[in-house]
């Protein structure tokens, strides 16, 4: 799903320090590197045992035992989130890992032979037609929840996007003076790809990659909301949203902390898209769509 | 250039939102009537949201309430779960109870203005035996079922049948209401295809919206009894002129809307929010639904370790009722132990024969011990937790965390519920996508006597309902029990069917909810009972 | 034109069947069975085998795809397995409600959208320009049902101005028509809102820096009529696209958005059809979006042309 959709920039060129030059990398890159410690440290972060439960202890607000409070099934919702940062990193770099490798290699393959891409194409525009959210619903619901079936059922609906990327570069460069340059002067299909298609293709492709993995964030939440996400034996922001979301009055803390975290994320790798984009080429805007 | 270019757009913008305007106005209009202004409008959030309108061909509750609307029942139940005659005026019985007259009350007409004959009835008899467990045993049961003349029909059983007017008095899954023979002799297994029926209530076809809302209007010509209103029985004398069910899918927004005054009657608010919706002084909360329901884990009987009464009585070791009804509620006054199976409350079965103890509490070293003699191997256990059904989804939780405490291979499988009540009505292996637990809840209507608490049939993956328990014995305790006509042999039977069931664990109850009700104090009159109906109340 | 027009109609067909395809294999490789969910928990194998040999579940997967897309050719959607209504009249019961919101959702969205996109360009990389382009991006950040529960909580709960939830035809009046539909319409159109103004910046910015801006500038025009007339005229290829895009976006938010405020709409169809697995309704709703789809940015690229001179027809 483009959640965000880069466009383009003003670009004048500025020499000024890193921070000041590209304030939005720098902070983003700050808060994600905190996402991931977090990731990371969340055994020795938690309090509690987040999938410990304790229906006697339910919905009990934020105190001294229970930082964030518990949840309806008397789960530390500290502990929950803690551990939730595991699934939004793990769901945002593997989305875009996977979505960019196999969108690059169909757009690839599409973009040299005009067989394939008529028919990957095709094939790509009608899954583009689905809407990706209703896409991945149904895919959920072909098989049981799980994280790695959250995250293929999101790749699924952001490939077609990457391919016609991948493709549009190529179509580009394939006509660019100097790849007919280097056809002529003799090149082969796979030096001309990592000579010069390759390292080309690869910016637009990670700032893209970067929009990705903020929807995806956001696309696991909002599967988590359907009922078709990680389900809750794995704590994700999303799914304690979710879960919490019918007693938002009575304790916010369920939707409060977990929002506040995954919007801050999802903030964060959108700033450093945008920053990145406008560090690694100002004109690509064009091109990224 | 400029200028003419921004003409054109808005010219063009300009025709495009009329367009789109008018397309809207028609969409609105093709749904929608304006109730005139003197009306009274009660505006009800059910539990679940109308889809379909036969409650032969689905057992979903929500439409089995809506037959309450629009049909009426030969019998219904009182306060006392005892059948009262409430469109047949008069019957008779021979006295060794084989050859039963009825004769209908004068007067009764279908929505159409069509006179309801004895012939609708018997038609609407066979077509719901078709479908109900209690009243295929009936038919089963019975020699002749015949049309005596407009207002009289008669049967005649074969064999000793103790159950005839709990059967037509039968008020939940599937209930048997009476409709026009032309729409009783569709096809059991497909969906009628008219909504008109004799009850009270008439149904506003043009106005639903499947899914979103259902619409009521007082059927002015209903001539309802003389007695006062009791439970399902008695006088249904309609007081407000419309009723519209409209579907609230948010359990958080439903409660909101109540307190805004946007809604009437919230059939089921989360039992979280209740304290929410008590602190408002414009808001009644209370249990209608006196008997409540039974929350129960279904266990699949094909496959091990679940096929060993050994490792189910392990399984039953480990339940606490307690900490079920604590992962449901919060509130004592909506959740209730209730270990025996035909529910609690006062209800005519009401027992603990065979209980002992069991239930209280988990006790793992007992379990422990069972799955050593069981010789228990760690074979998998597949326990379904639908995510979007909290009193499935809550328990799965539970079950999963103490079966793995006592030394249980848990498989606790997440998904939609959807995918759920596919999977328990297969009986795949576990390694085919197969099942071992499910959290489930019934109205503890349909589960007041042996013959109708269909997890208690034991015939086997034949004859029995999801989890095909095989048990002759208890099966066989089940077939005697309907021929008993004897109070207290019935009783009798009855204890002995629970003791069995103890013995060799058909399914296992957690406990029993009630669910309160929520309504504006404009809204006065309910009548307690375990099924939402809108006779008697008022709105002001 | 009508050559143009009428080969991009026919290069839809191709995507027409691959939706057709992907819908249909979708529903019938999910491992849920709608005969299951109607016959209820206690019924036997048996009757369940009944319910779904009348549904005519029980054929070859290729003879229901086939006698399926044989209908949809001759314009019948089949009929729901749960309410026995036909797909189409429950398309058109519920296509006002999704369509009202939709219309309101891009107007609330493009009057959000683009005068902070021109407020941001106007000040660029001033104080204003990152205000507007923080709020922009956070826009993306937030789940959208948080954003609908912070303002059900705020404007019908904590300060009762607007109606919690449901949805009243335009029929019972514009003000119920419309007051019912501020709330959810904002929820939806933060992202969208978010979008536009990025995209309107960014044309903007690229605009201004045109030759011709310049020379308006030189005839002596004012700068506030260089930038709506000039400026935000060429503006508008970039800002249809974006509306284009906005469109999958608006359905996947609309899911969401009708569930929590109670609206009667087709998203709330899919999601309930899904979770039943009422395949009828599931596929011909989905058709439907991917055929709006696909309709939308076609009228979006012939757009292009009638907005900006300088695009031809491919």
């Amino acid at each position: 799903m483009a959640i965000a959709v880069p466009v383009k920039e003003d670009t004048r060129p500025a020499r000024r320090s890193a921070l000041r030059r590209h304030p939005t990398v720098v902070i983003g890159l700050v808060i994600l590197i905190a996402v991931g410690l977090m990731a990371i440290a969340a055994p020795w972060l938690a309090t509690l045992d987040p999938t410990a439960l304790s229906p006697a202890k339910r919905l009990r607000p934020p105190s001294a035992e229970f930082w964030f409070g518990t949840d309806m099934m008397g789960r530390d919702v500290w502990s929950r989130t803690v551990y939730g940062a595991r699934v939004s990193v793990i769901t945002g770099l593997s989305v875009a890992a996977l979505a960019t490798t196999v969108g690059m290699v169909l757009g690839l393959l599409a973009g040299f032979d005009r067989t394939i891409d008529a028919i990957l194409m095709r094939i790509m525009d009608g899954l583009m037609a689905i809407p990706a959210i209703l896409l991945a619903i149904a895919l959920m619901a072909l098989t049981r929840a799980s994280l790695s079936n959250v995250i293929i059922a999101i790749v699924v609906a952001e490939v077609p996007r990457v391919v016609r990327l991948a493709r549009g570069v190529v179509l580009t460069l394939r006509d660019a003076t100097f790849v007919e340059a280097a056809t002529a002067s003799g090149t082969g299909f796979f030096g001309l790809l990592f000579r010069h298609i390759l390292p080309n293709a690869v910016a637009p492709l990670v700032v893209q990659s970067t929009y990705i993995a903020a929807s995806a964030m956001i696309t696991e939440a909002i599967l988590s909301f359907i009922g078709a996400g990680v389900p809750s034996s794995t704590p994700s922001w999303g799914n304690i949203m979710a879960e919490g979301r019918t007693v938002f009055q009575i304790a916010p803390q369920l939707v409060l902390f977990p929002g506040l975290c995954l919007s801050a994320t999802v903030l964060a790798v959108n700033m450093l898209g945008d920053g990145l984009r406008d560090m690694l080429d100002p004109r690509l805007a064009r091109r990224v769509k | 250039m400029g200028l003419s270019m921004r003409d054109r757009l808005g010219g063009r913008c300009g025709r495009l939102i009329s367009g789109l305007a008018g397309l809207l106005a028609a969409a609105s209009l093709a749904i929608t009537a304006v109730p005139a202004a003197a009306q009274t409008v009660l505006r009800f959030v059910p539990h679940a949201d109308l889809r379909s309108v036969d409650p032969v061909w689905t057992t979903a509750y929500v439409t089995r309430n809506h037959g309450h609307m629009i049909y009426d029942q030969l019998f219904s139940l009182d306060s006392k779960l005892r059948p009262q005659p409430q469109m047949v005026e008069s019957w008779t019985v021979t006295p060794d109870k084989m050859r039963w007259e009825f004769t209908l009350r004068p007067g009764l007409n279908w929505h159409d203005g069509t006179p309801v004959t004895a012939d609708d009835c018997v038609a609407s008899i066979r077509r719901w035996a078709a479908r109900d467990v209690l009243g295929n045993r009936l038919l089963a049961s019975t020699e002749t079922l015949e049309v005596l003349d407009a207002q009289r029909f008669r049967l005649t059983l074969k064999q000793s049948f103790g159950q005839v007017l709990e059967a037509l008095a039968k008020p939940s899954n599937n209930a048997l209401f009476m409709m026009p023979k032309r729409v009783a002799d569709t096809d059991p297994f497909k969906q009628i295809e008219e909504t008109i029926g004799s009850g009270p209530f008439k149904f506003v076809r043009a106005e639903w919206v499947p899914g979103g809302k259902a619409v009521y209007v007082k059927n002015t010509d209903y001539k309802p009894r003389s007695e006062p209103a009791d439970f399902l029985s008695g006088g249904k004398v309609v007081k407000v002129d419309r009723v519209e069910w409209m579907s609230v899918p948010d359990s958080a927004v439903a409660v909101a809307a109540l307190g805004a005054g946007e809604i009437d009657w919230l059939e089921v608010p989360a039992p979280d929010l209740v304290p929410i919706i008590e602190r408002d002084a414009a808001i009644t909360v209370r249990p209608i639904d006196t008997i409540g329901s039974q929350l129960s884990i279904r266990i699949n009987h094909l496959h091990a370790p679940m096929d060993n009464p050994k490792v189910r009585q392990a399984l039953m070791a480990v339940i606490g009722q307690s900490d079920y009804l604590n992962a449901i509620s919060s509130d004592p006054r909506w959740v209730k132990a209730c270990p025996g199976y035909f529910g609690c409350n006062g209800t005519p079965y009401e027992s603990l024969a065979g209980v002992d103890g069991n239930l209280k509490q988990a006790d793992f070293a007992k379990a422990k011990r069972l799955l050593k003699e069981a010789g228990y191997k760690g074979e998998r256990v597949v326990v379904l937790d639908p995510a979007d059904v909290h009193y499935s989804h809550a328990p799965a939780l539970v079950t999963a965390e103490n079966l793995k405490k006592a030394g249980f291979n848990v498989d606790l499988q997440t998904m939609d519920f959807g995918t759920a009540i596919g999977k328990i009505n297969s009986q795949a292996p576990l390694d085919q996508g197969g099942w071992s637990l499910f959290h489930s809840y019934a109205t503890i209507m349909d589960v007041l006597t042996p013959a109708i608490a269909t997890g208690l049939r034991a015939g086997g993956a034949k004859n029995a309902a999801y989890g095909w328990p095989t048990d002759p014995e208890l099966e066989g305790l089940r077939t005697k029990w309907l021929t008993l006509t004897d109070p207290a042999e019935q009783k009798a039977y009855a204890d002995k069917v629970q003791a069995r069931a103890f013995d060799v664990v058909p399914y296992i109850v957690t406990g029993t909810l009630i669910i309160p009700t929520a309504y504006r104090k404009s809204v006065d009159g309910i009548v307690p009972s375990g099924i939402p109906v809108f006779w008697n109340l008022t709105k002001k | 034109m009508l050559g143009y027009v009428l080969r991009r109609l026919v290069a839809t067909i191709p995507v027409v069947i691959v939706v057709a395809v992907v819908v249909f294999s979708l529903t019938r490789l999910s491992p849920g069975d709608p005969a299951a969910v109607i016959a209820g928990e206690n019924a036997t194998t048996e009757q369940i085998a009944q319910i779904r040999n009348r549904l005519g579940l029980d054929q070859p997967l290729l003879v229901q795809f086939g006698r399926w897309s044989w209908n949809i050719i001759h314009g019948d959607l089949g009929v729901s397995i749960f309410t026995n209504t036909p797909v189409a009249s429950l398309i058109v019961q519920r296509i006002g409600p999704t369509l009202s919101l939709a219309v309101v959702t891009v107007i609330f969205a493009l009057l959000l959208g683009i005068p902070a996109g021109v407020l941001a360009a106007v000040f660029a990389r001033r104080l204003p320009d990152r205000m507007v382009m923080l709020v922009a991006v956070a826009g993306f950040s937030i789940p959208i049902f948080v954003l609908a529960y912070l303002l059900i909580l705020g404007f019908a709960i904590s300060w009762p101005l607007l109606p919690v939830q449901g949805y009243a035809p335009l029929a019972q009046g514009f003000l119920p028509w419309l007051s019912k539909l501020i709330l959810p319409s904002l929820a939806l159109a933060l992202v969208y809102a978010a979008l536009i103004a990025r995209t309107t910046r960014a044309a903007l910015l690229d605009v201004l820096a045109e030759d011709y801006i310049r020379t308006a500038k030189a005839k002596g025009l004012l700068p506030r009529e260089v930038v709506w007339l000039h400026a935000l005229k060429a503006a508008s290829v970039p800002i249809v696209t974006v509306v284009g895009i906005g469109i999958a976006l608006l359905v996947g938010g609309a899911v969401v958005i009708e569930t929590v405020f109670a609206i009667p709409g087709l998203g709330r169809l899919t999601v309930d059809a899904i979770a039943r697995r009422d395949f009828p309704v599931i596929q011909g709703v989905i058709l439907l979006f991917s055929g709006v789809y696909v309709l939308i940015n076609l009228v979006i690229d012939l757009s292009y042309t009638w907005l900006d001179p300088r695009v031809r027809f491919a």
